[in-house]
């Protein structure tokens, strides 16, 4: 039977979450990418507790994982929704009449 | 006849459902309200019912506050934990309290809230249905003793305060907000989450209490341990004798030793210290609350997110929603994980201390209002930190006291906040109040600037208001414990920050300008809440002991081993 060691996903999952972050952090511009990222950061949490549910061959694991798609799944369509009430003010999706109006305030 | 009735009563309303009755019962008014408000303004555009549903929701959670004070099961709470729904609901003396108190203050900005919808142009009903949401959410939160549940009940009160935030569409500046809101509460609600799969990787469970018995090592808890690595389950209730009643203390070297048969492979080989992912963990679900708390480092978002969303959701995002996450940080850190101590008590610690640096001159400059009311937000979070970080139970005791009086002068300065409304022929769009317009509200309306300045001495912290009894309350535990260091910081940046507050006062009653913003005058059902709540302010510092007791005997039920009913051992100093 082949077995995978639970280091390999660990490592896996904690490097899709890093590239989650750096996705949110770094990107400046699109609030798109902004939400893709919310959703990569949550399936990377959603596979460790997969692999752990495995790994101590126990059943919250997946209980919570299927919990958690629902969950992401409603926040990023309130995003969305948010997205196009701003897409409606500005005519665009970027994040830089944010940036620009906050520079001005200061 | 009466005995097949029973029977069906039982098949239908198990035991259980009373634990979360008060919930159930706001589930089904939503639903209710959501239905016939619907159908009511189906026909007929622009019918205006925000003052009715408001009202109506007032009613139903002051209903809430009836229900959870004439429950059987509040008096058994005080001295027995009830679990239900297989240990993920907990239904003990800190849940009914904060769940009571939730529902009445809620029930309180519904009755501050109704006039001023139509004032900000909020015109939909939708808007109170989704601030009741939030409310189920929060009290979901107070209740919850799981990882699990606590995660949901969060994100049913978050997800609708991102609406909340964005609310008004017309607006850029409440859109805006809610974008922010909404990528901080998603980053942070991702660390709980990534935080709750380490501590349920490495412990095997996601509920608090076994996280409570696995670090409170009895030879009762021995066993639990045994059972987690899967060698095989030993049947607890042999061990559940006299003799275990009493826990033993912690010893980490014999838990290491175990978990080093299973774990010690793990990560390239190294052997590593098992309990350092749970500890790790921890602290990304404390980052996580810290950032919804907004507390110091994390309290950025705040700044903007108050400011650029509509004031009734303001108000609900500052006074309402801290108290659960207080809760859940109870929980968390004085319930379960109370034993590893010297970890987190230094997380609260020191950014208590920061944020009460931050929250005092970061308010100095600051000259729009709910900005600065941010910023003194942001410094009451801090009082309430450090005192949790005093790993005492006064400490939970003065957090609660403090919360509660934070939530009524709060209350009253953002409801008076809310409720002045410019005299003015062209209306303006501008809505965000700076601190120069209050110059001549003492002589367009005399008692409301009596009551913002009482409040205002009373979040400074000035002896004859509650303020100042909650501050001591909050520096006691702290010496008790003797904590020096921070209580000396935490009091000279208190010191900072009571020149803002005392500037506010300044613009009220000493400038001699002429040429000012006057206001309407409010009506006379806010005028009541509004007094009640100050004399409530001056009242509790006659009267403290009411508070006091109730959040003792709360503390000290919080410190009661769940699983033998003996107190814990408590070898820390508290009342000599």
């Amino acid at each position: 039977m082949l077995t995978i060691n639970i280091n390999y996903l660990l490592i896996t999952t904690s490097l899709v979450f890093v590239i989650g972050l750096a996705g949110i952090i770094f990107n400046r511009k699109n609030i798109l990418i902004t939400i893709m990222s919310i959703e990569l950061l949550l399936l990377a949490i959603n596979l460790n507790f997969a692999a752990f549910s495995i790994y101590l061959d126990d059943i919250i694991g997946q209980i919570f994982v299927i919990f958690v798609l629902t969950i992401a799944a409603a926040e990023s369509a309130i995003g969305l929704a948010i997205i196009t009430v701003f897409y409606r003010l500005k005519n665009s999706i970027q994040l830089d009449p944010i940036k620009k109006k906050l520079t001005n305030k200061i | 006849m009466t005995n097949l009735m029973v029977n069906n009563l039982y098949n239908v309303v198990s035991l259980q459902s009373f634990t979360v009755f008060p919930e159930y019962f706001i589930t089904l008014s939503i639903i209710y309200i959501l239905i016939v408000i619907t159908l009511i303004t189906y026909n007929s555009n622009g019918l205006m019912l925000q003052k009715a549903v408001s009202e109506c929701m007032a009613l139903t959670l002051f209903m809430a506050c009836y229900l959870i004070l004439n429950d059987d099961l509040t008096s058994a709470s005080y001295f027995m934990d009830i679990l239900s729904f297989s240990n993920a609901v907990i239904y003990d003396s800190l849940a009914s309290f904060t769940r009571f108190w939730l529902c009445f203050f809620s029930g309180l900005y519904f009755l501050f809230v109704a006039d001023s919808l139509k004032e900000q142009k909020l015109t939909s009903f939708e808007y109170l249905i989704i601030i009741l949401f939030s409310v189920l959410g929060l009290l979901i939160m107070c209740s919850s003793n799981d990882l699990l549940l606590t995660y949901l009940a969060i994100e049913l009160s978050s997800l609708a305060l991102y609406v909340l935030a964005s609310f008004k569409k017309t607006s850029s500046y409440s859109v805006e907000s809610g974008i922010k809101y909404f990528i901080t509460g998603a980053v942070s609600s991702a660390f709980f989450l990534l935080g709750s799969s380490f501590i349920y990787g490495f412990t095997g469970s996601i509920n608090f209490f076994d996280f409570y018995r696995m670090y409170n090592a009895s030879i009762y808890d021995y066993v639990m341990v045994q059972w987690f690595p899967g060698i095989g389950y030993l049947p607890s209730f042999f061990f559940e004798s006299w003799l275990f009643s009493f826990s033993f203390r912690a010893s980490y070297a014999r838990l290491i030793e175990v978990y080093d048969l299973t774990f010690d492979d793990l990560l390239f080989g190294y052997t590593i210290d098992y309990f350092n992912f749970v500890e790790i963990g921890l602290t990304l679900i404390l980052f996580s609350l810290f950032i919804k708390l907004a507390a110091a480092p994390f309290h950025l978002w705040s700044l903007d997110v108050y400011e650029g969303s509509p004031t009734s959701s303001t108000i609900f995002f500052a006074v309402i929603t801290k108290l659960s996450i207080l809760v859940v940080l109870i929980r968390l850190c004085h319930m379960a994980f109370f034993e590893i101590k010297e970890w987190w008590d230094f997380y609260f610690l020191s950014i208590g201390v920061f944020s009460i640096f931050v929250g005092s001159f970061g308010g100095l400059k600051q000259r729009k209002l709910k900005t600065l009311l941010a910023y003194s937000s942001t410094s009451h979070m801090g009082y309430i930190l450090i005192a949790m970080g005093s790993d005492t139970f006064t400490g939970v005791q003065m957090a609660l006291v403090y919360m509660i009086i934070y939530m009524i002068s709060s209350l009253c300065v953002w409801s008076i906040l809310l409720f002045l409304r410019l005299k003015r022929k062209n209306i303006t769009t501008k809505y965000n109040k700076e601190l120069g317009d209050l110059a001549l509200l003492r002589k367009s309306n005399i008692p409301l600037s009596l009551a913002l300045s009482l409040t205002m001495f009373s979040i400074a912290g000035i002896p004859p208001l509650v303020g100042f009894l909650a501050k001591l309350g909050v520096f006691l535990p702290l010496i008790i414990n003797s904590y020096y260091l921070p209580a000396l910081a935490s009091i000279v940046f208190s010191v900072v920050s009571t020149f803002y507050y005392i500037r506010l006062i300044k613009v009220l009653y000493f400038e001699n300008i002429l040429v000012g913003k006057l206001y309407y005058p409010i009506n006379s059902e806010k005028t009541i809440i509004l007094s009640v709540l100050i004399f409530a302010l001056i009242f509790l510092f006659c009267n403290p002991t009411l508070l006091y007791l109730a959040c003792y005997k709360i503390s000290l039920a919080l410190f009661v081993d769940p699983v033998t009913y003996s107190s814990l051992p408590i070898d820390y100093p508290f009342n000599k």
